[in-house]
């Protein structure tokens, strides 16, 4: 299944300088106005839908820098997927998978003021995400328009995933500058919109991890298969790691990865040192998904290593065993045929 | 230990014992090392005490252990009194 995803608000955004600059009031419709503190941070979590921002404006500076971060949440339910009402990161499907992501720029427009004589303005702007920057510059007296601005998150190896898009700080910086300190209008920039989008795929790998049949040790192989279509790939693998109830995760040396196909795995069992596990859970990673899957469990009270407490009980009248096939359950068996004899009758 | 026998053939034809539990009570009379033995008839024991029941048996040895067993799951027993009936038969096995 692929798709597209948008991001729809931010959980945080973070204007900085915001109290720095003294003045009158901007009131353009629609822009966001620093130096007045009128429009909150509302404002700019609406850009992401396509609203107006405006980040900075000066006044009584020669050289003023304004930037707006934009970071996002794991929790708020902030991600759209083909239209739908916005999810959060972790109700994203099983096996979703980040293809490409953009961020786009709405048109911008930087006022400059050029009010009060020979005065020489200059702006420079700059986009920032995911380590790509679009520069912007002019030094028109009265300002200048951009066209749409686009960042296309690079995708090459190693990839990144949505955990580190959602990590990631979306940053737009402001600088003006101006020889006229005393110019009666401030100057200001603004953004038609900014989107994040991007598409998708949310495969489900099948995968399966054959049940030894004969008791398992340390150094014994374990086998996972995949089917060829729509199945893991094995090679694609970068970790195999071993859980337990207390205890680990082990992680199972490359070195001990004896078959990697495709469509076969097989490794052998770590050591699990002093402890012994009722039941144990095999995980890999890999390239091929985000996260981790869980091939399935194994149930180690084939390890013939295992020991434990033989107790005697007054008036008990039957052993009781756990089952090999049903971890944590117990069947009663009988005791092998209690019986005395008495001392030998004759000389 | 009965005393006085020093060698002599043995006749060990009965058992009775005080025993309470539950099941069915197997007997089971041995030489020395397990060569030779006889199996006797199995009876079913109560939790409460009931009468106690001669078994008769046909076990002749030089020397004679009594085995006593249950063989199935939650059975047992509990004795409190065993007699086993034994009877000189001869003084000794003749060199062949």
């Amino acid at each position: 299944m692929t798709g597209t995803f948008q991001i729809l608000a931010p959980a945080v955004v973070s204007p900085s300088d915001r109290a720095v600059i003294s003045g009158p009031t901007i009131s353009s419709a629609g822009w966001y106005n620093q130096a007045s503190g009128l429009t909150t941070d509302a404002a700019l979590i609406a850009a992401l839908n396509n609203e107006n921002l405006s980040a900075t404006s000066l006044r009584g500076a020669t050289t003023l820098n304004e930037t707006i971060d934009y970071s996002f949440g794991l929790v708020p339910n902030i991600i759209s997927l083909d239209g739908a009402p916005p999810i959060s990161y972790a109700g994203l499907p099983p096996g979703f998978t980040m293809l490409s992501a953009q961020v786009d720029f709405g048109t911008s427009v930087v006022v400059l003021s050029n009010a009060g004589g020979p005065t020489v303005c200059n702006a420079d702007i700059f986009f920032n995400f995911m380590g790509q920057q679009v520069p912007l510059n002019t030094t028109s007296p009265a300002g200048d328009s951009f066209p749409t601005q686009q960042i296309i998150v690079d995708m090459s190896f190693p990839a990144p995933t949505m955990l580190d898009l959602m990590n990631a700080t979306l940053n737009i910086d402001v600088t003006t500058t101006t020889n006229n300190a005393f110019i009666s209008s401030p100057n200001s920039f603004r953004v038609s919109s900014v989107v994040i989008t991007g598409t998708y795929s949310a495969d489900s790998f099948q995968y399966s991890l054959e049940t030894p049949s004969e008791p398992v040790d340390a150094g014994d192989p374990i086998t996972a298969t995949s089917p060829d279509v729509n199945g893991i790939d094995y090679t694609l693998v970068t970790s195999v790691t071993i859980e337990y109830p207390g205890g680990g995760p082990i992680v199972v040396d490359p070195s001990d990865w004896i078959t990697i196909e495709a469509n076969l795995f097989t490794f052998l069992m770590p050591s699990f040192g002093g402890d012994e596990p009722p039941i144990i859970t095999v995980s890999i990673t890999s390239t091929q998904f985000s996260g981790s899957v869980t091939l399935g469990q194994l149930i180690t009270i084939y390890f013939t290593s295992a020991s434990g407490l033989y107790r005697l009980i007054p008036s008990q009248r039957y052993d009781e065993l756990y089952i090999e096939d049903d971890p944590g359950e117990t069947i009663d068996v009988k005791i092998p045929n209690p019986f005395f004899r008495t001392g030998f009758i004759g000389g | 230990m009965a005393k006085g026998f020093t060698g002599e053939l043995i006749h060990f034809n009965a058992t009775r014992m005080r025993v309470i539990g539950e099941g069915s009570l197997n007997q089971t009379f041995y030489g020395f090392d397990d060569i030779n033995s006889e199996v006797l008839p199995s009876y079913v024991i109560t939790p409460t005490a009931g009468p106690e029941l001669s078994v008769l048996a046909n076990f002749r040895d030089q020397h004679g252990q009594l085995e006593v067993s249950v063989d199935t799951i939650d059975e047992w027993f509990n004795i409190s009194k065993i007699t086993i009936f034994v009877k000189e038969l001869a003084s000794g096995y003749p060199q062949s």
